[in-house]
């Protein structure tokens, strides 16, 4: 199979002005500017093969948008060097992009003033795209992703959902061999968002798209079945299969119990994580701990108020597995 | 190259006809407004040159012929699209990124983009019409030499207006939240002067045929193609002269911004005045 996807020690910085927040270090700030570097790609070295999907998923911060921006041709690296279809994307950008779709997910290709089939023919008229491709893979879009009903209304009364469908939809126009998708899936209600995920995994299963796709929302990725690269502090902290990573991981949770006791019991299978009044907060693994055995132990050493239990948020969990890998 | 680029302005032709047409009252309004606009601002030199029959050396008829060359040049940058009017509100909103993932030199999309052409013409028909009038009277032996001139001095007040836009919004690529707007700043200071300015002191016209080139986009290629007193043999090439250096000068402290962008890329997005 071919390589779609390859960056190698790939290395990316950004410098960030610091300011003060008195007058007096505004003016020192203004005589002698102070700078620090943010890193946001630590020497990464991911290959993605021609038809495979990858979620590449962390925190805020991590990196992930950075790294669609440097295989979108927007960026170049500090170091390393990024290939995608076998040209640098920043060198051959022009003949690149025509070859690629590009769909971000707090932006919009439309025209805004102009139904959304105008901005189709606008496509059309700039991708240079040949009658016979433009019409096939307009026809496949437009099934693909339902994009009929609205597709005489101007881009302006479209919904959110509406929105990102028409996105996908022109993005798929020309039949790109790779989509970079970043954040899709983000603000969509759960009705539309199971819809332009069915759309992504069709997408990749009967045409063999490469596709990319970032996310900080796991669940969403998980969905995929897809291959997922975890980023944290611009590191690859891990790349396997989602089965794998369950396995590493457990089920990572959060108990939340509220009792009438500024003092947190101490729960077998549980470790104590904060405290807030009479708020008290565990983490436990699901598998190892059950949530019943826990709450039945909460029970017989407090007087329960309130209950809750949460998903371990990304950032917590990536950075658990950083830390694991790190200490191993 | 140029088959490709008429076509992609073929493109923006389309968009401009369907939004006159879906939006015909308010396609209606622009087109009036913008009408009144240029005509009142060429109403005033106008009637002080009737009244007093000339202005300086400029016989009434060669402040028509001023006023209409600038009526050209600014219909024409307005038709030819909207980049360096919003060059930085596009670089300092993050918004370049949407021309960067399109298939085509970036000079080319900048070029082409929001090109206009059916929003223009009512005021570019009015400057055409007044220049033709204009040189009647004014006795200019009108050869083919003549109007090449013509169409030189246009072409190179157009670049001299770009390059002048280009260069000052270029700013927005160090100082992206700073100098959101100074495209629209540097506009309202370039705009074309509407009286000669022979009476004006030497050293502000020196000015403002260099610094603040306004001179450049009606006064002094008028001057020069009308050949009226105090007018040198090589004036004619000042403002062509001009536009090669200054365009260089834009494209060169652009290609240095754009490499910068390529580093930093964009940390800020806002899509406000993106297509709309």
């Amino acid at each position: 199979m071919a390589t779609a996807v390859e960056l190698r020690g790939v290395h990316k910085s950004f410098d960030r002005r610091l300011r003060s927040a008195t007058f007096a270090g505004l003016l020192r700030d203004l005589a002698r500017p102070r700078h620090e570097t943010v890193t946001a790609l630590c020497g990464i070295d991911l290959a993605v093969e021609a038809g495979e999907m990858v979620a590449y998923a962390g925190a805020n911060g991590a990196g992930k948008s950075t790294t669609i921006k440097l295989l979108a041709g927007l960026l170049a690296p500090d170091a390393g060097s990024v290939r995608a279809l076998g040209v640098d994307p920043v060198r051959d950008r022009v003949r690149y992009v025509g070859r690629i779709g590009v769909v971000f997910g707090q932006r919009t290709e439309l025209w805004w003033d102009h139904p959304v089939s105008a901005t189709f023919a606008w496509r059309r008229t700039v991708w240079n795209i040949p009658d016979d491709v433009y019409r096939r893979s307009l026809a496949f879009a437009r099934e693909l992703l339902g994009i009929d009903p609205f597709w005489s209304a101007p881009a302006r009364e479209l919904s959110l959902g509406q929105r990102m469908r028409a996105d996908l939809a022109l993005a798929l126009v020309g039949e790109p061999r790779i989509l970079f998708l970043d954040e899709p899936t983000i603000g969509l209600d759960v009705l539309v968002k199971q819809e332009v995920l069915d759309a992504i995994r069709t997408l990749n299963r009967e045409r063999a798209v490469t596709v990319m796709i970032t996310s900080h929302d796991m669940p969403d990725l998980e969905q995929l079945r897809a291959r997922i690269v975890l980023l944290n502090r611009g590191a690859i902290a891990y790349d396997g299969s989602f089965e794998e990573l369950r396995r590493r991981l457990g089920d990572r949770r959060r108990l939340v119990i509220e009792t009438d006791s500024a003092a947190a019991p101490a729960l077998p299978g549980a470790r104590w994580a904060a405290s807030e009044g009479t708020r008290h907060e565990y983490a436990f693994d699901a598998i190892v701990t059950p949530i019943p055995r826990l709450l039945a132990a909460a029970a017989a050493r407090a007087r329960l108020v309130d209950v809750e239990t949460q998903r371990a948020p990304i950032e917590e969990v990536i950075a658990d597995l950083y830390r694991d890998w790190r200490d191993a | 190259m140029a088959a490709e680029t008429l076509r992609l302005l073929g493109a923006g032709a389309r968009m401009n006809v369907a939004r006159i047409l879906r939006t015909r009252g308010q396609a209606i309004a622009h087109t009036v407004t913008d009408f009144i606009w240029h005509s009142g601002g060429m109403l005033a030199p106008i009637l002080v040159a009737v009244r007093f029959g000339h202005i300086g050396p400029w016989p009434a008829e060669a402040i028509v012929f001023m006023l209409a060359y600038g009526t050209i040049v600014s219909s024409l940058m307005d038709a030819l699209g909207d980049s360096p009017f919003s060059l930085s509100r596009r670089i300092g909103r993050g918004q370049l990124d949407h021309f960067l993932v399109q298939p085509q030199p970036l000079w080319r999309t900048l070029f082409t983009d929001g090109f206009t052409p059916f929003d223009f013409w009512p005021t570019l028909t009015i400057g055409i019409a007044l220049l033709v009038w204009s040189i009647g009277p004014l006795r200019v032996p009108v050869t083919m030499g003549w109007l090449g001139l013509l169409g030189v001095s246009l072409l190179a007040s157009i670049v001299v207006q770009t390059a002048f836009l280009y260069a000052w919004g270029c700013l927005a690529f160090w100082a992206p939240r700073g100098a959101e707007e100074v495209s629209t700043a540097a506009s309202g200071l370039i705009g074309e002067v509407s009286f000669p300015l022979d009476p004006v002191p030497r050293a502000l016209q020196v000015v403002l045929v260099s610094a603040v080139p306004s001179g450049l986009l009606s006064w002094l290629p008028s001057r020069a193609l009308l050949r009226l007193p105090g007018t040198g043999p090589m004036d004619v090439w000042l403002t062509p002269l001009a536009a090669v250096v200054l365009g260089a000068l834009a494209v060169a402290v652009f290609r240095l911004g754009l490499r910068r962008y390529r580093r930093t890329g964009s940390r800020r997005y806002s899509d406000h005045g993106h297509r709309r």
